[in-house]
């Protein structure tokens, strides 16, 4: 059969030019192979599509192989009658069957109608070769970064803390309604000192007003009993002192840690030049424990019966005596070989927790009763030893005698030899017939015993073995315990904490053994402390800073004005 | 922006910083703070005043860059003292911050500050390696040529394809029509491409290669060869990329995060006085 082939080409401008061929075939094929009648060359093609057929004068077109991509008259066939106005469709191409013309059985024309992508074309467009074609712009993410932060830490907790606030309960409403918590949290600068952690979250508790200091009525609210460090009209120039805000040395938000200062240097700033700076207080310059800490001056009591106290150096030339008026030797207690206890018959060896009973920190007054009186029995009669004198002054013991003897000889209990015939002669059984005179002998007897033993007692065997006794006098044999006064604690600025010492023993820091007076003050010189504690700073010692053993705010020095004239 | 900018003026600013940071460390060490160091202190505070007006100079730079030419100092001077003075504010913030961090908006002003300053020093890095690997992987070639020569060989490749079977020449379709360069953040800065079907397609090609005979070897033969010399034009092309995302990609970093830490710093400042 004779086909007339015309090809036809769109042009940029829109014009279409055709290019007739004329074959003469017995089958007209179709695909990309240059064996086929006509050549479809571009993608999506396959080698062979199919080919027109002539038959009975009619003409087929049937798909090769599996083919696929073609429609006929929209259809997809495997084979179907095609004539004029057919529309063969082949991947990109249209093959349409036009009129028969003279000279030939069949004309169609073959157009590439849809467009196809060049390699570069489709290689761009496949492409992201630049990170600005796959993420936002840099402004979008500044722009989402800026709101999210200011929403999150400024807008909302402003809102939360001064807008949103109940003004009838005066409380913030939002978080209690709608938030887990505050939204003022992330403002915070730090964490707050264990000590005030009961306070939580509500930062309105301190800070009252925005951009306001922390004021010292805000500690004085909670803190009102916080002393002086000096009287705040004793010295001049001590205002920094005397009206410093509470702030400028406790600094919250630090961690959870105190927030009292200890720093040596805080202190050792006025201490190291505290004798030109407060001369008349007779401190001494100190700027560190162990390299520079004056000797201790123990406050002593020098006069018990007048009650007088003196501070003197453990390193004055004549050491400090205590007169306590009271006589106590440590070494015959503490004897190696014992002590007689009087009350059961046997020896003890006594050691410092049998008189020095430490409960917590502190130590139990020693009492006469508790802590001597089992060796120390104030019998007075050998014939009556289980009559012990009253621990009273002697107008009571004077008393008690009188009572004790005068009702024996009442009774005729006299064992005495000399005086039982004259006042016990009546016995037995004419009690109730006392005679004056016996009543008078009798009484006179008891007085003279109550005077004899008065007389013994005084002496350095009995009271007089402890005691200062005072002779009124000595015609009325009026007598008198002097006063007694023992000091509490002689390093009354300092703090001791004996609880956290006990792993050392007592006499390693106290030397009692050879000590034969209750004068002696039996307290360790600095040099012992410095033994184990050093300054700040210490690395072989523990480092110990003004404030393990002193205090700042010292309660006799009057209350620190911090409510008052000082408003910040 | 090159190494030179590291030495520009005889280590000029390299000197200033160092300067500026020895006196802050000094300061730091001699001062007895009240607790611990904190910004809350006279040092603190003129600690975080120092970072402060860095930070403002530093981010001017964003501005000033665009800027040619106005003021005395040329874009050189301020890369290089950007660069010298954004290390120094990393060590002079963090003295501010006297090492106390916690979940709070001043440690969050930190950390964008350390994460604008390690993008800006990843940055300079980038700038160092990235521009001298991107010429020698181009070599003679500017970038356009370069795609040119793989179009022309993928449509070279379907005029040798045209008359082998329907397999070899899908293949060859497919690797014109679907082959990607880039594509994805990740996958233009790994700069290879695993499934690359041009890759694949010269793979399975050459396999089916071995069957044919005469005229159609040769063309196979062709074939597989055109394909080899685009796939690795292909790679060369991701690795030009690569280099190019690995130029940008930080400055995605440096940029929204100087936004951010300016906003988070104005808070903290704000917050510092409000709750003072």
């Amino acid at each position: 059969m004779r086909v007339l082939i015309r090809y036809l080409t769109k042009k940029r401008d829109g014009a279409i030019s055709s290019r007739d061929e004329e074959i003469n075939a017995e089958t007209i094929s179709f695909g990309r192979g240059s064996s086929n009648e006509v050549i479809l060359q571009s993608v999506g093609v396959l080698l062979i599509e199919g080919s027109i057929h002539h038959r009975n004068s009619e003409f087929f077109y049937e798909v090769d192989g599996a083919g696929g991509n073609t429609l006929i008259d929209g259809f997809s066939k495997r084979s179907s009658l095609i004539k004029s106005g057919s529309i063969i469709t082949i991947g990109p191409y249209d093959i349409k069957i036009l009129e028969t013309v003279k000279d030939f059985d069949l004309v169609i024309s073959v157009e590439l109608v849809r467009e196809v992508q060049t390699s570069l074309k489709s290689l761009k467009t496949n492409s992201r070769t630049r990170i600005d074609q796959v993420l936002f712009g840099k402004r979008s993410y500044s722009w989402a970064f800026a709101i999210i932060i200011l929403s999150v830490f400024l807008i909302w907790p402003v809102a939360d803390r001064y807008i949103l606030v109940d003004t009838n309960l005066g409380k913030k409403s939002l978080e209690k309604k709608h938030w887990p918590s505050n939204g003022d949290i992330a403002w915070t600068s730090g964490e707050i000192s264990g000590s005030h952690k009961f306070i939580g979250n509500d930062c309105s508790v301190c800070h009252e007003k925005p951009f306001q200091q922390v004021k010292n009525t805000v500690c004085s609210s909670c803190h009102s009993e916080v002393g002086q460090h000096v009287e705040p009209d004793g010295y001049q120039d001590m205002k920094n002192i005397t009206e410093a805000s509470c702030q400028s040395c406790h600094k919250e938000h630090q961690g959870n840690m105190s927030i009292v200062r200890s720093d040596q240097s805080f202190c050792a700033n006025c201490h190291t030049q505290i004798e030109k700076i407060a001369l008349s207080s007779n401190l001494k310059n100190v700027s560190d424990f162990e390299k520079n800490h004056p000797q201790f001056s123990p406050t002593v009591i020098t006069n018990a019966t007048k009650g007088t106290t003196e501070r003197i150096s453990l390193d004055r030339e004549v050491p400090p005596k205590e007169n306590s008026n009271l006589y106590f030797p440590h070494d015959t207690h503490m004897k190696g070989t014992g002590v007689f206890v009087a009350k059961t018959g046997e020896t003890k060896i006594l050691g410092c927790a049998d008189c020095h009973v430490q409960v917590g920190n502190n130590f139990m007054p020693i009492r006469m009763d508790e802590h001597c009186s089992d060796c120390h029995l104030l019998n007075f009669d050998a014939d009556q030893p289980a009559r012990l004198l009253p621990h009273a002054d002697f107008n009571t013991v004077k008393l008690s005698l009188r009572e004790f003897y005068s009702d024996l000889a009442l009774r005729g209990f006299i064992k005495e030899q000399k005086v039982e015939e004259s006042i016990n002669r009546r016995r037995p059984g004419n009690e109730s017939k006392v005679t004056e005179e016996q009543k008078y002998e009798a009484l006179e007897w008891a007085e003279m015993k109550a005077k004899r033993i008065i007389l013994r007692i005084t002496n350095r065997a009995a009271c007089g073995s402890c005691h200062n006794i005072l002779t009124i006098n000595e015609d009325t044999d009026d007598y008198k315990i002097a006063p007694v006064l023992v000091t509490d604690r002689w390093l009354p600025k300092g703090m001791f904490n004996h609880a956290k010492h006990t792993v050392s023993d007592c006499s390693s820091c106290h030397l009692v053994s050879n000590s034969s007076s209750s004068s002696d003050v039996l307290l360790p010189k600095v040099e012992t402390c410095q033994n184990c504690h050093g300054g700040e700073k210490a690395s072989q010692k523990v480092p110990s800073t003004c404030i393990s053993c002193h205090e700042f705010h010292l309660p006799h020095k009057g209350k620190m004005n911090i409510a008052g004239n000082i408003t910040n | 922006m090159h190494s030179s900018l590291l030495v520009f003026k005889n280590f000029l600013y390299l000197k200033i910083s160092t300067v500026l940071v020895s006196i802050c460390i000094i300061a730091y060490v001699i001062h007895e703070p009240l607790g611990k160091p904190n910004g809350g202190t006279w040092l603190g505070y003129t600690l975080g005043i120092i970072s402060l007006l860095l930070i403002i100079w530093l981010a001017w730079y964003g501005i000033r860059k665009r800027s040619y030419g106005s003021g005395k100092l040329v874009l050189e001077d301020w890369a290089s003292a950007h660069v010298y003075l954004g290390i120094a504010l990393l060590i002079i913030a963090t003295l501010h911050s006297g090492f106390q961090f916690g979940l709070n908006i001043h440690t969050l002003a930190y950390i964008f500050m350390i994460i604008v300053v390690s993008s800006g020093l990843f940055g300079l890095y980038a700038y160092m390696r990235y521009p001298k690997l991107r010429t020698i992987n181009r070599g003679e070639a500017s970038v356009g040529d370069v795609w040119e020569l793989v179009a022309s060989m993928s449509s070279e490749c379907l005029v040798i394809a045209q008359d082998l079977n329907d397999e070899v020449y899908s293949l060859v379709e497919e690797s014109d029509k679907k082959t990607i360069l880039g594509g994805s953040l990740l996958r233009q800065l790994s700069g290879v491409d695993k499934n690359c079907i041009s890759t694949r397609a010269l793979e399975k090609i050459s396999k089916l290669a071995e069957n044919f005979t005469g005229d159609e070897a040769d063309s196979a033969r062709k074939l597989v060869t055109v394909m080899a010399r685009k796939v690795e034009l292909l790679n060369r092309i991701r690795k030009d990329i690569k280099y190019k995302a690995w130029l940008d990609v930080w400055l995605y970093v440096h940029i929204p995060f100087t936004v951010a830490l300016i906003v988070a710093l104005v808070i903290h400042i704000l917050v510092v006085f409000l709750y003072w």
